[in-house]
């Protein structure tokens, strides 16, 4: 290629180390490039190390071509050099969905382009994954929203690899919850927002939601009694699934109850019918077990405190009151079994 | 004003410790006893429950000795409510809720991979480190983020101490002082290097495969006289490292951060270190480590982070003072992160 030595008399301004490489502003063909250069891990074994640094770099050159072709969602085809470990790409003028994100944290969200954002993602990843691609490494900071269009570019395809496999692309759409989980829990249930758009985008969503409904789908709600002095404290729940738990119980008790959501469809609620109950008084509540209450309650364990005013849900600090007992007694109907 | 002081117990593993603290980090005693058993063998929970009972009251006596403190100048009592082992985690809350009665002081739960990192950071001073915490039971790497330790990364299966450890019982290395301390000496006899499946998930990693790969293919290559227990010890470390620096790097990148933290029983390694030493340095970072006085679960990490929680008006109720053996980093609300900004940033605010 003409433009070969061209490169060589670019000025190299350093823009960021990643995890893997650098990333370099040039110019490429007289066009504002990137230049993205692996560098070696002097702490890596030498001979891992040059395993590890060719298999990737191939693994992103043979990326472009394929995704490239596949849609144009992806980062733009480019130049590599195996034996400086180098990638030109297209500049991409935009910020990372990480930025954008963290200032929905900061200063409010703006529903629409949150919206916006997760809906393309997840078309993006159903785009990818149809293709028979796995990312490897789907983090908010592996995203830009290109500036001006608004159109979302996935970009680092260091750690992709070609895969039909469910679990592979399940493991990304993993990999993705956690960053979000991790980095922007106070932008709300975005990941359901994802699934939505994946699952609308993709041909194989079943499949890959099945996989990804095995891991840590279960809730715990944990009932505690904290009815401090009072004579007998009486104190149950019954929820529509689930077993009776009315008991007398001392304070300090704690009741369990697992409930299982299904991720296939990440709008689905399950609402359950929980009947508390007291000497104090009765709350009939509906939870919604859904995947956005699994991931309120840290550890997909939601604890309900049973107080003397009330129940408390910790997670959300709301409470809700006793309904005091009527005058004589007569108990109300219990709920039915969930259908 | 009077300074604060904790007593910490420490029994989630094979290990029991009791320390006493300062607010300002001294550590006043911290004797240890660990559990150790014979080459080829782990420690088994009721085993070490028995042994962590038979050591517990003295370890009490010696720690009050040695700080030269009295049952009333203590402000509270810490241990550990989580994760570990069950039966081993009984004894220590049984032990505070007794004391607590005795002495009439309020008790404290402390999360296990909470202590491990305030206690890393107030010995080594990192401020907002990536913190890699790696012992037998654990393998996460954790940043602070809204209020909460948040795991960034972690192992899928198996801790990689674990993974080390049961290599060492098929190489029936002993378990004196460790059987990792003593990979480690193997492996720095070691010459060649031996491929091993490389498994990084984005930012988790994952042992078991690796695990398998070794135990099924030691045999016959010790046999053939293909390599020797060092070159294998050696391949072993390189490789599960590599991961660990590896995941460590992409969360600084991540959350932008500079400084690395090691933590827990692996993080003495100095192999693990050195590796994480030049990672750091290419990005212009630092590393804080610690040596296994303060790596290695001990009861002063729990005093310590106890003590944290209690001037921040954290108690644990007696009828609360329970155990669990699942317990996530990112379920505490590490209170006295968010003060930290506020309290400590003012010189003229005591606690």
């Amino acid at each position: 290629m003409d433009c070969e030595e061209q490169i060589g008399n670019e000025s190299l301004n350093l823009i960021k180390q990643g995890a893997e490489a650098r990333v370099f502003e040039s110019t490429f063909a007289g066009r504002r490039s990137i230049v993205k250069e692996r560098f070696s891990k002097k702490y890596r074994h030498p001979v891992l190390d040059s395993k590890l640094t060719l298999k990737r770099l191939n693994a992103v050159g043979f990326f472009f071509c394929i995704t490239s072709l596949l849609v144009s969602l992806f980062e733009y085809r480019g130049k590599m050099d195996p034996l400086l470990h180098s990638l030109t790409l297209e500049y991409i003028e935009g910020v990372t969905v990480k930025d954008v994100f963290l200032e929905f944290g900061a200063n409010g969200i703006v529903q629409e382009r949150l919206d916006d954002v997760a809906a393309q993602i997840g078309e993006a990843i159903a785009k990818l994954h149809d293709g028979g691609l796995a990312h490897g490494d789907l983090t908010t900071s592996n995203m830009l929203v290109r500036s001006g269009t608004n159109q979302l570019v996935l970009i680092d395809f260091g750690l992709s690899f070609t895969s039909t496999l469910p679990e592979d692309k399940a493991v990304d759409l993993y990999v993705l919850e956690r960053a979000l989980l991790s980095m922007h829990s106070s932008c709300g249930n975005v990941m359901d927002r994802i699934l939505t758009a994946y699952r609308k985008s993709s041909k194989q969503w079943s499949a890959t939601f099945n996989k990804l409904a095995q891991d840590g789908t279960n809730v715990i709600l944990e009932a505690v009694n904290e009815m401090r002095g009072i004579k007998k404290p009486k104190a149950g729940f019954q929820c529509s699934f689930g077993r009776q738990r009315w008991t007398r119980s001392l304070p300090g008790d704690v009741f369990f109850a697992k409930f299982f959501f299904y991720r296939i469809n990440p709008n689905a609620k399950v609402i359950n019918r929980c009947h508390f109950r007291s000497n104090l008084g009765y709350i009939n509540l509906n939870i919604e077990i859904t995947p956005a209450l699994g991931r309120r309650c840290p550890g997909y364990r939601c604890v309900l405190a049973i107080k003397r005013e009330g129940l408390l849900m910790k997670d959300t600090n709301e409470l809700h009151p006793w309904t005091p007992w009527p005058h004589h007694h007569t108990q109300p109907k219990l709920p039915g079994r969930f259908v | 004003m009077k300074r604060k002081i904790a007593i910490g117990f420490e029994g989630s593993a094979n290990k029991i410790g009791v320390g006493i603290v300062t607010l300002e980090g001294t550590i006043l005693a911290n004797p240890r006893h660990t559990y150790i058993t014979p080459p080829g063998h782990g420690f088994l929970p009721r085993e070490t429950a028995h042994h962590h009972l038979d050591h517990v009251l003295p370890l009490v006596k010696s720690a009050l000795e040695t700080s030269q403190i009295t049952p009333e100048e203590i402000d509270c009592i810490c241990y550990t409510k989580g994760p570990g082992m069950g039966a081993p985690l009984q004894v220590s809350a049984i032990v505070v809720r007794v004391l607590s009665q005795l002495w009439k002081k309020p008790i404290v739960a402390v999360n296990h991979c909470v202590a491990h990192i305030e206690m890393g950071r107030v010995v080594t001073g990192a401020d907002d480190p990536v913190v890699l915490y790696v012992s037998g039971g654990n393998t996460q790497v954790i940043a602070y983020s809204e209020g909460r330790y948040r795991i960034f990364g972690e192992t899928i299966d198996i801790a990689v101490g674990n993974c080390l450890d049961r290599f060492a019982r098929v190489l029936k290395l002993s378990n004196d002082p460790s059987p990792g301390y003593n990979i480690e000496q193997l492996a720095k006899k070691g010459e060649n290097f031996i491929d091993l499946p490389y498994a990084v998930k984005g930012m988790d990693v994952s042992f078991s495969g690796i695990l398998s790969y070794i135990e099924t293919t030691a045999e016959e290559k010790l046999k053939n006289n293909e390599c020797t227990p060092a070159d294998l010890c050696y391949s072993l470390q390189e490789t599960v490292f590599a991961m660990l620096v590896e995941i460590t790097e992409r969360a600084m990148a991540h959350c932008d951060k500079k400084d690395v933290l090691i933590v827990g029983g692996v993080g003495c390694n100095e192999r693990l270190q050195d590796m994480m030493r030049t990672m750091c340095s290419e990005r212009d970072g630092k590393l804080f480590a610690t040596d296994d006085r303060y790596c290695i679960d001990n009861g002063a990490m729990i005093a310590y982070t106890g003590l944290l929680a209690f001037v921040n008006g954290i108690e644990t109720p007696i009828q609360d003072s329970t155990f669990t053996q699942r317990f996530r980093t990112d379920e505490v609300h590490a209170v006295w992160r968010e003060k930290e900004d506020l309290v400590l940033g003012d010189k003229n605010v005591t606690w």
